[in-house]
C-alpha cells in the first residue's frame, strides 16, 4: 500500500496553476431571469428560491417563472475520513483520525462567483454529497461544474447529474451518460426538473457508475409535498411526506438516511493510480449519510485529515420529542449488497416507497407496519416512526446485516444511529 | 368527436429502423417475447459455450428444444403456454450427469426415468422423463433444474415459462382504451388492467467463471457452491451490451435471446422479470416509475382476474390509475424492483413525457418564429378538453365534470387555450399558454398569456389542452467540446430529431428516440468480470410516435 498518498493533500495547491483546462471551457452558473433580473442566496442556505424573501428582498428577482429555484453544485475528488479512529493506520496517518480514503464527490457552489469556481472547489468534495431539498411545484436550475480530478490528472472524466426516479425524464437531463452528455472538465452543464412529484429520491453521478458511485458521488434528494403548511386530517405539524388527502403521512420531524459503502481497497486502488478491482469490489466501511457509526451521531461537520477541508457535513442523529412523529427518508446507494435496517424499539409503519404513497389519495390502508425494511441500491422507502408512548431515552437505527456494524476492523461502527427522544 | 381525455398512447405503422438497431443481423427485436408457443416441448441437456461482452467465453449447461435449429441455449427455451390447457414437457439428457425440471408454482406430475429429491431425473444417456401439468393461473414464472439446483442452475439450467390468460385472442381484447373502444389489447392476466402494447421479459442471473471452469475440467465433484462469488450478470443470457444484438444473432449461437424494450410515448410495456439466478438484483428503470401488478404469477389485486369492463363511468372494479390507463388496486410503484432469487415480477411501464416543463419535440425546430403555432404530435396532449365556462379575460376555468380529475390538483400546471376547430394538431396562431391552479374538483385559477403569448377571448366549448407544447427549452447547453457523448445521444435533446454530433459520436440511436438504461443498482453487477460496462444493464428506448415496434 502507497505510503505518502495522504501528504499529497498538502502539496495540491501549488498545483493549481498547472491543471490543464480544455480552451474555451467555461464555468457559467445559468439561473435565467428576465430582463433586469438578478439573483442571490440571500439567506445562505445553498439554494437560490424565487419565492423566498430576505428583508423583502427575493433571491431571485423577475424570474422566469414565480417558482424558480436554482442551485450550483460542482464535482471533482476530494477527501474524507471513515469512522475508525481507535485503530492506529500508521504514520501517515494523525493519531485520533479514522482511514482517509480518496473520494469523488459533489460539493455545493451556490453563490460562489462563476471565476472563483475551480479554486475554491478543487479538492473539496463531499461525501455524502450536498442535500437537495425542493418542493413539489418548484422548477429546479441545477448547474453542474466538473472542476476535474486534482489527485488524478491522468483522467479527464466527465460527471453528471442523474436525478434518481424523476418521472417521465428526458434523456437530455437525465445524467446517464450512455444515452445523452455529460460535463468536462472545465465547464457546466445545467439540468432543469420541473418537480411535480412530492417524495424521496436519491442523486448520484452516473459516468462510469460503478466506479464514481463507489467514489462517493451520492447524495439524498428529496420533494417536499404541496400539502405543507395547509391543515389535513389531524396533523398539527402541517407537514407531510406525500399529498395524501387525510393527513396519514403527517410527520413532525423529517431525516434523510441514506446506505452505501466504501470498499478501500478500491479508493486506494483509485488514489495509487492502479486498475480497479470491481469484480472483487466488497464494502467494509458501511455508511450512512456518509459516514460510519459513532460518526453518524455527530452533529459537528468534519474535517479530513488529509487537507483539512470541512468534507462530511451530514450526520444521522435523529431527536425528537415523546409523540412525535419521525419521517425518515432512507435510501441505498450500495454498489454491493442488499440491506435491512431496523429501528428496534419503535414500530416503522411504511407509507411510501420510490417516492409513491402506498396506496390512493385519502386511503392509508396499503401502509404497513413492520419491523424491518429491506432495500437494493436504488430504492427508497419512506417509514414513519409514531413515538406515542415510547418511553423517553435513545434507541438505535441500525442494519440487521450484523457484519455491517463495523467500520473495517472496528467493532460496533458502520451502519448505526441513534434516535433520541426527549421526553 | 368530443373526448374526454386520451388515456392511451396511439400507434401507426411506419416501418422502424429500431427492429433492425444496431448491427443487422438475422433477427429482430420483438414486441412479444420471443419464445416457444406451444403446449408439448421435447427437451434434452447438453453443453455448450457462453459469450461474455468481455470477450471470453464460460461453458454452460442448458436446455435444448429438439424442436428447432436452435442449440443447446441459455437460459433455457422460453416456454408460452396458455392457461387451463394441459403441458406436456418431456426431458432426455445428453450430459454426464442427472438432470431434471423443477416448475415453481405449477402441480406437476413426473413419470419415466429415475425418482431423484425434488423430482423424477433423467439419468445421462436418454432416458427419458415426462413432466404434466396444467397451468391454472396466468402470469410468469421459471422452471430450472431439480437436480443438485447450487450447481445446475449456476451452470445454466434454467428458463423462463410464460403463462397467456385462457381463451385471449392472440390480438388481444377490446375495451381497454376509452377513447378507442374497438382497440385490441393484450394483457397478461385477462382484464384491462394488465393490458399491454408490448411486452418484454428479464430473466435476471449471473455466473462464478471460476464454477464453470471446473466443470469443464472434470472437476465438478471439487466445486464449492458455498463460496462461489459471481463476476458476470446477464439479462436473458446476455451481458451486457450482447443485451443490445438482436434475437438469434448468429454471433451468439448459444443466447438466442435479447433484451431491448422499446416503445412509443403513450405505451404501455409489460415487463416480465424473473429473478433467476441466486443472487438479488435491484432492477432500476430510468425514465420513469413502473407499477408491479403481479408477484410469482399472482395479480396484485383485491379481485381476480378476469373482471368484466365497467360501464363508463364507472371505474374499473379494483384497479387504480396508472401512468396510462388502470393498473390494479394493489399494485407498487416503484423505480426500482429488487429481485429476489426464484421471484417473478410483473409490471407496467408508460412514458408519457408529462409535465416536462418543456415541447420534447422542439417543434421551434420547424416551426421558423412561433413555436406554439407549429403541429402538435397527439402524444404531448395529455388531456384535451373544452372549456365549460365563458373565460373571456377572467382568471377562471371551468372544464366538464370529471375531468378535473385527470389534471393535476397539487401544483401549478400548464395549458394551451385554442379556437374550438383548433385541437393542436395543425398549425395555428392565435393560441394562449395558461398556468392552471386547481381551486375545485373542475375549476382552475389561471395566470393569463404565459411565456409571450397573447391574452385571447375564450368561450364555452374552445380547446383546453394539457400540454407543454411550445414551451421552450428551459436552458442553454453548453458548446459541444465542452461535453461528453453516449452512444444512443442523437445530438439533440428532441425527440425524434438527430443533431450534428463529432464524428464518430453516436450512432446507436438512428431514429433519435430517448434511450434509458434498465439495469442492475448494484453497480459492481454493470461489469463482465472486471471490465466496466456491462454485465446486467440495457437500453429502453422511447422511439418517435409512429414508429412501429415490431
Amino acid at each position: 500500500m502507497s505510503c505518502k498518498k495522504w501528504l499529497y493533500g498538502l502539496l495540491l495547491p501549488v498545483l493549481l496553476g498547472v491543471a490543464a483546462v480544455p480552451a474555451g471551457a467555461e464555468v457559467y452558473f445559468q439561473c435565467p431571469t428576465g430582463p433586469g433580473g438578478s439573483f442571490a442566496d440571500l439567506n445562505g442556505d445553498g439554494i437560490i428560491r424565487a419565492d423566498t424573501l430576505v428583508l423583502g428582498v427575493p433571491e431571485i428577482v423577475n424570474p422566469v417563472t414565480p417558482r424558480q429555484v436554482c442551485m450550483h453544485l460542482v464535482a471533482g475528488d476530494g477527501f474524507v475520513n471513515m469512522a475508525d479512529k481507535t485503530l492506529d493506520h500508521g504514520p501517515e496517518v494523525p493519531a485520533g483520525a479514522g482511514y482517509p480514503q480518496y473520494i469523488f464527490g459533489f460539493a455545493n457552489a451556490t453563490g460562489t462567483p462563476n471565476a472563483q469556481v475551480m479554486a475554491a472547489f478543487m479538492l473539496r468534495m463531499e461525501f455524502s454529497a450536498p442535500t437537495i431539498r425542493v418542493r413539489e411545484g418548484d422548477q429546479l436550475y441545477l448547474s453542474l461544474t466538473n472542476v476535474g480530478m486534482v489527485m488524478r490528472p491522468d483522467l479527464f472524466d466527465p460527471h453528471s447529474v442523474h436525478y434518481h426516479g424523476f418521472p417521465n425524464a428526458s434523456s437530455i437531463f437525465d445524467g446517464l451518460p450512455e444515452s445523452g452528455i455529460a460535463i468536462n472538465m472545465g465547464s457546466t452543464l445545467t439540468y432543469f426538473y420541473n418537480n411535480v412529484e412530492p417524495g424521496t429520491f436519491i442523486y448520484h453521478c452516473h459516468v462510469e457508475a460503478a466506479e464514481h458511485m463507489q467514489m462517493g458521488m451520492l447524495g439524498n434528494l428529496y420533494v417536499a409535498s404541496a400539502q405543507d403548511g395547509t391543515a389535513v386530517g389531524a396533523c398539527a405539524s402541517q407537514l407531510y411526506a406525500y399529498d395524501d388527502g387525510d393527513g396519514s403521512t403527517c410527520y413532525d420531524v423529517d431525516y434523510p438516511i441514506q446506505i452505501a459503502g466504501f470498499d478501500p481497497a478500491f479508493h486506494d486502488a483509485s488514489i495509487s493510480i492502479q486498475p480497479l478491482p470491481f469484480a472483487e469490489m466488497d464494502d467494509i466501511y458501511p455508511m450512512f449519510n456518509g459516514r460510519g457509526y459513532p460518526d453518524t451521531v455527530n452533529i459537528a461537520q468534519l474535517a479530513n485529515s488529509v487537507n483539512g477541508n470541512l468534507s462530511q457535513k451530514i450526520n444521522s442523529l435523529i431527536t425528537a420529542t415523546s409523540g412525535d412523529r419521525i419521517l425518515l427518508r432512507i435510501s441505498s446507494l450500495s454498489t454491493t449488497s442488499i440491506h435491512t435496517l431496523t429501528a428496534q424499539g419503535i414500530p416503522m409503519l411504511v407509507v411510501g416507497k420510490d417516492a409513491r404513497k402506498l396506496g390512493p389519495v385519502g386511503d392509508a390502508s396499503q401502509y404497513f407496519l413492520t419491523n424491518t425494511v429491506t432495500l437494493g441500491g436504488g430504492e427508497t422507502y419512506d417509514v414513519i416512526l409514531d413515538t406515542t408512548g415510547v418511553p423517553a431515552g435513545t434507541y438505535f437505527l441500525y442494519s440487521t446485516n450484523l457484519n455491517h456494524l463495523n467500520n473495517r476492523n472496528e467493532e460496533y461502527g458502520g451502519m448505526m444511529t441513534e434516535i433520541v427522544i426527549a421526553p | 368527436m368530443r373526448r374526454i381525455g386520451t388515456i392511451f398512447g396511439r400507434r401507426a405503422g411506419i416501418p422502424a429502423l429500431a427492429a433492425a438497431l444496431l448491427l443487422g443481423g438475422a433477427g429482430s427485436a420483438s414486441a412479444r417475447v420471443v419464445g416457444v408457443e406451444s403446449q408439448t416441448f421435447a427437451l434434452t441437456t447438453s453443453s455448450g459455450k457462453v459469450t461474455t461482452s468481455d470477450g471470453s467465453g464460460l461453458f454452460f449447461w442448458g436446455y435444448d428444444n429438439t424442436n428447432d435449429t436452435i442449440p443447446v441455449q441459455y437460459p433455457g427455451p422460453t416456454m408460452i403456454v396458455v392457461e387451463d390447457t394441459p403441458v406436456t414437457v418431456t426431458l432426455t439428457n445428453q450430459l454426464d450427469t442427472p438432470v431434471s425440471i423443477v416448475f415453481p408454482g405449477q402441480d406437476v406430475t413426473a413419470t419415466g426415468g429415475t425418482p431423484g429429491l425434488l423430482t423424477r431425473e433423467a439419468l445421462p444417456g436418454g432416458t427419458e422423463v415426462t413432466y404434466t401439468f396444467t397451468p391454472a393461473e396466468p402470469g410468469t414464472y421459471l422452471y430450472h433444474s431439480g437436480t443438485d439446483p447450487a450447481l445446475q442452475v449456476e451452470m445454466g439450467l434454467v428458463g423462463a415459462l410464460i403463462v397467456r390468460p385462457a381463451g385471449e385472442p392472440a390480438a388481444g381484447i377490446a375495451g381497454c382504451d376509452p377513447a378507442d373502444p374497438a382497440r385490441l389489447m393484450r394483457t397478461a392476466y385477462g382484464d384491462c388492467r394488465t393490458a399491454y402494447d408490448y411486452e418484454f421479459l428479464f430473466l435476471l442471473t449471473e455466473m462464478s467463471p471460476k464454477v464453470h471452469e471446473m466443470v469443464e475440467l472434470g472437476l465438478r465433484n471439487q466445486v464449492k457452491t458455498t463460496d462461489s462469488m459471481a463476476f458476470s450478470w446477464f439479462i436473458n443470457g446476455r451481458g451486457a451490451p450482447d443485451t443490445l444484438s438482436p434475437d438469434l444473432a448468429g454471433w451468439l449461437p448459444n443466447q438466442p435471446y435479447s433484451c431491448l424494450p422499446l416503445a412509443t410515448p403513450g405505451d404501455r410495456v409489460l415487463q416480465r422479470v424473473i429473478g433467476a439466478g441466486r443472487d438479488q438484483h435491484p432492477l432500476h428503470a430510468h425514465g420513469n416509475n413502473f407499477d408491479i401488478i403481479a408477484r410469482d404469477g399472482r395479480l396484485l389485486s383485491t379481485l381476480p382476474a378476469p373482471q368484466p369492463l365497467p360501464i363508463p363511468p364507472d371505474p374499473f372494479p379494483a384497479s387504480r390509475r396508472a401512468e396510462i390507463g388502470v393498473v390494479p388496486d394493489l399494485s407498487l410503484s416503484s423505480f426500482t424492483v429488487s429481485t429476489l432469487p426464484g421471484a417473478t415480477y410483473d409490471s407496467i411501464f408508460a412514458w408519457t413525457g408529462k409535465e416536462l416543463g418543456w415541447d420534447f419535440f422542439g417543434h421551434n425546430l420547424v416551426a421558423a418564429a412561433d413555436i406554439l403555432a407549429a403541429a402538435a404530435d397527439p402524444s404531448e396532449l395529455h388531456v384535451r378538453t373544452t372549456l365549460d365556462n365563458d373565460l373571456g379575460g377572467g382568471i377562471t376555468v371551468t372544464v366538464p365534470a370529471g375531468v378535473g380529475a385527470l389534471m393535476p390538483s397539487t401544483h401549478a400546471f400548464r395549458a394551451v387555450l385554442s379556437a374550438a376547430g383548433d385541437d393542436l394538431t395543425t398549425a395555428a396562431t392565435g393560441r394562449e399558454v395558461v398556468m392552471l391552479t386547481a381551486s375545485g374538483p373542475d375549476t382552475f385559477t389561471a395566470v393569463r398569456a404565459a411565456e409571450g403569448s397573447a391574452e385571447g377571448n375564450w368561450s364555452t366549448g374552445d380547446n383546453l389542452t394539457m400540454t407543454d407544447h411550445g414551451a421552450p427549452f428551459p436552458v442553454v447547453l453548453p458548446d459541444n467540446k465542452d461535453l461528453t457523448f453516449g452512444q444512443f445521444y442523437s445530438g439533440s435533446p428532441f425527440l425524434g430529431s438527430a443533431g450534428v454530433l463529432p464524428p464518430g459520436e453516436g450512432g446507436f440511436n438512428p431514429n433519435a428516440g430517448f434511450a434509458f438504461m434498465w439495469h442492475s443498482h448494484t453497480e459492481k453487477e454493470l461489469t463482465n468480470n472486471n471490465v466496466f460496462p456491462g454485465g446486467l444493464m440495457t437500453f429502453f428506448i422511447v422511439l418517435p410516435p409512429g414508429t412501429l415496434v415490431e
